[in-house]
């Protein structure tokens, strides 16, 4: 016990049993909604000097103060009326809700907290990146369809391989090293339509947090990054509505309290309609055609009492390819969450989890063709979080909790004309996490923590056993071993799985502050896709007796600088990261409903490092941000023998390593009426692979690779445009606000190499013609009509 | 089944793409210039090799013969003959191989110019096994949704009981191999060991068609070594699916030829033992 007080003193723990201090807590609320507002700053000005505290992903905050001092509660947000309350001179604990209120005007003065703009100066945290739904949908996009994660490739160090391509890319990971949660729930495919467009309908989200690191230590499982997306809680004030009209698909979203200020709902749908379309082109295979994605979100969050709140999500979207008696295909997220969260007291806020997360695709036939042939494969999560946060004084925020998640893979199983399983995997990832939000100075702010994750991989199942179990070969393969369910495979419960988080804040100044941060994080899971990018098809496997877990260790670099109180935030980090037991894969990898995936597998590691630049412009009639990225990342397969290197064991440039990465993204509102957006990004081409000579095998040539990743495409480049119009009459309101929206991608029709590749014509074989693929090759228009009431 | 799934994985993508394809005029270096060796050995066709070098892959000549070399075909590690050069690089000899018997050959060329010189081996490959066809037989077939009419040629054949087999098919079509990257057809015994495509277990293989009556097909079935499965597949694959966002990275394409006592130094080419099986049918009314 002697231990820990002092630990405690040590820390600075102990503060508040020194000092007469009393709590200021409460939640933080949009008046019109009701919803919940996370990451908001509260200010209590107690007796002239400021105590502030963020509001917490739940919208809770809980502050101590001085006791005996008067105080008043201010908050300042973007968008928002100020709030100010008084609270006198404060004896005792006190409960204070904010509600704010929405505002028509950008804040312009100036006020008594000069840090109303400035919590990128106070904070710890950084490599971050946090977009609010509004914010996403002012942005141009491909056919109209707000998209957020083709926003946040407009951020610096954040990239994909090419346009068009699946999943995204965070400072040199790969795509499956971004941990992607939907209110919690894992989602394992984050694309509709191959990677056009994403799962996520930016009506029904609430906001998006990406870490690209420095990442708190509740989260854990990627390597690379943290995307955490909110939906809406729903409106607890009205029923109210949303939706819109576009080109590819439509979407309605409805919320509104069952019982006001106690139980709301959200409701929202969205369907693309392609296939609508196809029985005028007057072809009889087209009238059996379907090509459609559709999703469906839902929540429910009822105020139990006081101090209790439950909340009730679910994701469910699919896309569905088919085509006549000859294929069909689909695949599709399923989530839902439980939440459960209590506020203990003043000082201690408690939040359960439990999810259900299901990923699953289907290819084959039809299911009443004959011959009928289905080949369904899937990963199902089972997930629980517990966690509290505690307030122990002004200068401490601690977070603690412990994680575990239950995973079972089907990674393929055939029926139809013959049926064929492969064994399914079994999986468990339990973790602790602490973590510290310490003010040890007026000017020095320190998060650190630290994240103990373990894995185990378990039967039933049978493994098989090789000749040389470094490098396990088909042709060695030496035997079997079953093991009976339950029974521990393999499991990763060293040292090894401890992660430590730092992240450190000091503010020179009032607008300036210099940023370091350091995390290691461990990924159990690889998504076995030796594509160039990931397919619904591909399956993820877990780590196990011949894979490893994948480790990255991160350090970063940075400065914030504010200038017109905020209104306008310079951002540069620098970032250097090294990768161990990245997942390769063996020249000519054969992946589809491979039993023993072992034997196509390579051991690989990597680094990537880089700087980044942002200017953001958050206030006036023109926002949004210019951001720039230098960086480099490379891979080393460097096995023990040829067929286990790559490139002859020397390192070369990953997939998407592109040196210079330029993106401008504008908004302007011109009047009440109009608002313009447009984008303009610009990269450096990405590595290919171009042939070093011709070979031959029995009359047909072939091209001869040894330098992979060796030569470059072109630089590409485009420019976007929005406008936006929204009519302001009376007549116009009588049924709600309704807007129309219009622009076109590409707008100089640029056609962006996405790869060279050549293609011999087969009747004159040594006839080999060089193309350019351009995944848009045209300025691509749209429109929308959007409407809520 | 396997190289099914994934072009019919690359067609649906790519039709859901707005892309477009632009030739591009590119010049590429040349690179370290290698010995080409292709060959078989099977159970009733004489022993041939084909040897020829590397050259620019945007070259428009073909791949220079070599003409100057010593093949020499070994059986269980012991020679058993020596292969004449006929024409081109062509290569031939008298032998005819038998089923698990193991089986390699040697090139040793001699030291000209700035050509590599020096003596490649590859791999012993054992002979596989393989079923005659029960039948083949043609037949028409109306129009249907993703199905033209005509006439078509289907075969019968069962697979030998025992997993672990691989085999090739290929196809002739009035005496001319279709030999294009395309035609490459291979496949393994995992999921109809031992099973028959009769009509009555699992339908008939469609050997080829719509066609016109009066046409001569060629199926030929041959077992081929893992390695040469495997080869093949990788070569399908990096001639055909390539640029486009699902397709796999470029790969070397590296068969069984290594220079002797440097297994890190290859040749490009295969060498394999193949049992052959054929069956032809002209298309009738």
């Amino acid at each position: 016990m002697r231990q820990i007080t002092l630990f405690l003193a040590l820390f600075g723990f102990s503060a508040g049993l020194f000092a007469q201090s009393v709590t200021v807590s409460g939640t933080v609320t949009e008046a019109s909604t009701g919803e919940s507002l996370p990451a908001v700053v509260v200010y209590v000005l107690s007796d002239g000097k400021p105590f502030s505290a963020s509001t917490n992903p739940y919208g809770f905050y809980s502050l101590s103060v001085p006791a005996g001092k008067p105080a008043e509660v201010k908050v300042q947000l973007i968008g928002y009326a100020d709030f100010s309350q008084k609270l006198g001179s404060l004896t005792s604990a006190r409960k204070v809700d904010i509600s704010l209120k929405e505002s028509a005007t950008q804040l312009q003065e100036v006020d008594v907290v000069s840090e109303r703009l400035n919590t990128n100066i106070t904070t710890t945290q950084m490599s971050v990146s946090a977009l609010s739904a509004k914010e996403i949908k002012k942005v141009p996009q491909l056919l109209g369809e707000t998209d957020i994660i083709r926003t946040l490739t407009l951020l610096p160090g954040v990239s994909t391989v090419g346009e068009g391509a699946s999943g995204f890319n965070v400072r040199g990971g790969n795509a499956d090293q971004n941990l992607i949660l939907l209110d919690e729930a894992p989602v394992y495919n984050s694309s509709h339509l191959f990677g056009f467009f994403s799962i996520f309908n930016a009506d029904a989200v609430k906001d998006v947090k990406l870490f690209k690191g420095g990442m708190p230590a509740n989260y854990g499982g990627r390597l690379s990054s943290v995307l955490d997306v909110r939906q809406k809680e729903g409106n607890s004030q009205k029923f109210s509505g949303t939706g819109g009209i576009g080109l590819l698909s439509s979407r309605l979203l409805l919320e509104g309290p069952i019982l006001k200020d106690k139980v709301n709902f959200m409701v929202a749908g969205r369907r693309s309609y392609f296939d609508l379309f196809f029985p005028y082109f007057n072809s009889p295979e087209l009238d059996n055609t379907t090509i459609y994605f559709y999703d469906l979100n839902l929540k429910l969050n009822a105020k139990l009492s006081e101090k209790d709140r439950v909340f009730v999500s679910a994701y469910f979207g699919r896309d569905q390819f088919g085509a006549s008696e000859l294929f069909d295909f689909g695949w599709g997220n399923w989530t839902s969450t439980f939440r459960w969260n209590r506020l203990i007291s003043p000082k201690w806020f408690f939040n359960a989890t439990a999810v259900y997360s299901d990923y699953t695709y289907q290819l084959g036939t039809p299911k009443d063709a004959d011959p009928a042939f289905i080949w369904d494969s899937r990963i199902e999560n089972y997930v629980t979080n517990l966690g509290w946060t505690w307030y122990p004084n002004a200068a401490h925020t601690v977070d603690f909790g412990v994680q575990n998640t239950a995973y079972t893979f089907h990674p393929g199983a055939i029926s139809g004309v013959f049926s064929l399983e492969l064994q399914k995997e079994y999986a468990t990832e339990p973790a602790l996490y602490i973590s510290d939000d310490w003010r040890i100075t007026d000017l020095l702010t320190a998060t650190y923590g630290l994240r103990y994750s373990t894995f185990f991989n378990v039967g039933g199942r049978d493994i098989q056993t090789y000749l040389n179990a470094a490098n396990p070969k088909a042709n060695e393969a030496t035997g079997i071993q079953t093991y009976a369910p339950g029974e521990i495979i393999k499991s990763f419960t060293g040292l090894q799985g401890l992660e430590p988080r730092l992240a450190l804040n000091y503010k020179v100044g009032a607008a300036t502050a210099l940023k370091g941060s350091y995390n290691r994080s461990r990924q159990y899971l690889h998504l076995i896709s030796n594509n160039t990018t990931a397919t619904p098809v591909n399956v993820w496997r877990p780590a196990g007796t011949f894979i490893e877990p994948a480790t990255v260790d991160q350090v970063a670099l940075g400065i914030a600088h504010n200038l017109q109180e905020g209104g306008i935030r310079l951002t540069a980090e620098a970032y250097y990261k090294t990768f161990q037991d990245l997942v390769d894969y063996k020249d000519g990898a054969d992946l589809i409903f491979t039993e023993y995936i072992e034997t196509e597998l390579l051991r690989g590691d990597g680094r990537a490092y880089g700087a980044e630049f942002l200017v953001e412009k958050k206030t006036g009639d023109v926002t949004g941000w210019i951001g720039y990225t230098l960086s480099r990342t490379e891979r080393l397969v460097n096995g023990a023998t040829r067929d286990t290197r790559i490139n002859n064991g020397q390192w070369y440039p990953a997939n998407y390593d592109k040196l210079h990465d330029l993106t401008v993204v504008a908004n302007w509102s011109i009047s009440k009426a109009w608002e313009a957006g447009g984008n303009f990004a610009f990269q450096s081409g990405r590595p290919i692979t171009y042939p070093d000579s011709r070979g031959e095998f029995e009359g047909m040539y072939f091209p001869v690779y040894t330098n992979r990743n060796g030569a470059r495409t072109p630089a590409s480049h485009r420019l976007d445009l929005s406008f936006t119009y929204t009519p302001q009459s009376k007549r116009a309101k009588k049924w709600g606000e309704s807007s129309l929206a219009f622009g076109a991608y590409n707008v100089y029709a640029r056609r962006n190499p996405y790869s060279i590749f050549f293609r011999a014509d087969f009747s004159q074989p040594t006839n080999v013609q060089a193309y350019r693929l351009s995944i848009f090759g045209s300025v691509i228009p749209y429109f929308t009509y959007n409407f809520s009431f | 089944m396997r190289t099914r799934l994934t072009l019919l994985l690359a067609g649906i993508a790519l039709a859901a793409l707005w892309s477009c394809q632009d030739p591009i005029d590119l010049t590429l270096p040349d690179g370290q210039t290698r010995l080409i060796v292709n060959g078989s050995v099977s159970d009733n066709q004489p022993v041939y090799a084909d040897l020829s070098w590397s050259v620019n892959y945007l070259s428009e000549d073909p791949n220079p013969a070599v003409e100057n070399a010593t093949v020499v075909l070994f059986e269980n590690g012991l020679p058993v003959d020596t292969l004449v050069h006929v024409l081109d690089g062509h290569y031939e000899g008298d032998f005819v191989g038998d089923y698990a018997q193991s089986y390699h050959v040697s090139v040793t060329l001699p030291e000209t110019g700035d050509l590599p010189f020096g003596t490649w081996q590859s791999s012993p490959e054992a002979m596989g096994r393989c079923n005659p066809f029960d039948s083949i037989y043609s037949a028409f077939v109306p129009r249907a949704p993703f199905v033209r009419e005509g006439y078509y040629v289907y075969a019968h054949w069962t697979e030998l009981a025992g997993s672990g087999d691989y085999y090739r098919a290929r196809l002739w079509r009035n005496d001319t191999l279709e030999n294009a990257p395309f035609n490459i057809q291979v496949f393994d015994d995992g999921f109809l060991d031992g099973r028959s495509n009769n009509d009555i277990d699992l339908p008939a293989i469609e050997v080829a068609g719509p066609d016109a009556i009066g046409v001569t097909y060629t199926i030929e079935i041959a077992s081929i070594p893992l390695g040469l499965y495997s080869y093949l597949q990788l070569l399908r694959e990096q001639t055909l699916q390539v640029g486009g966002l699902f397709d796999p990275p470029p790969a070397p394409i590296i068969g069984n030829i290594f220079r002797e006592g440097d297994p890190e130094d290859y040749a490009i080419g295969y060498f394999y033992a193949s049992a052959r099986r054929q069956a032809s049918i002209t298309i009738t009314e």
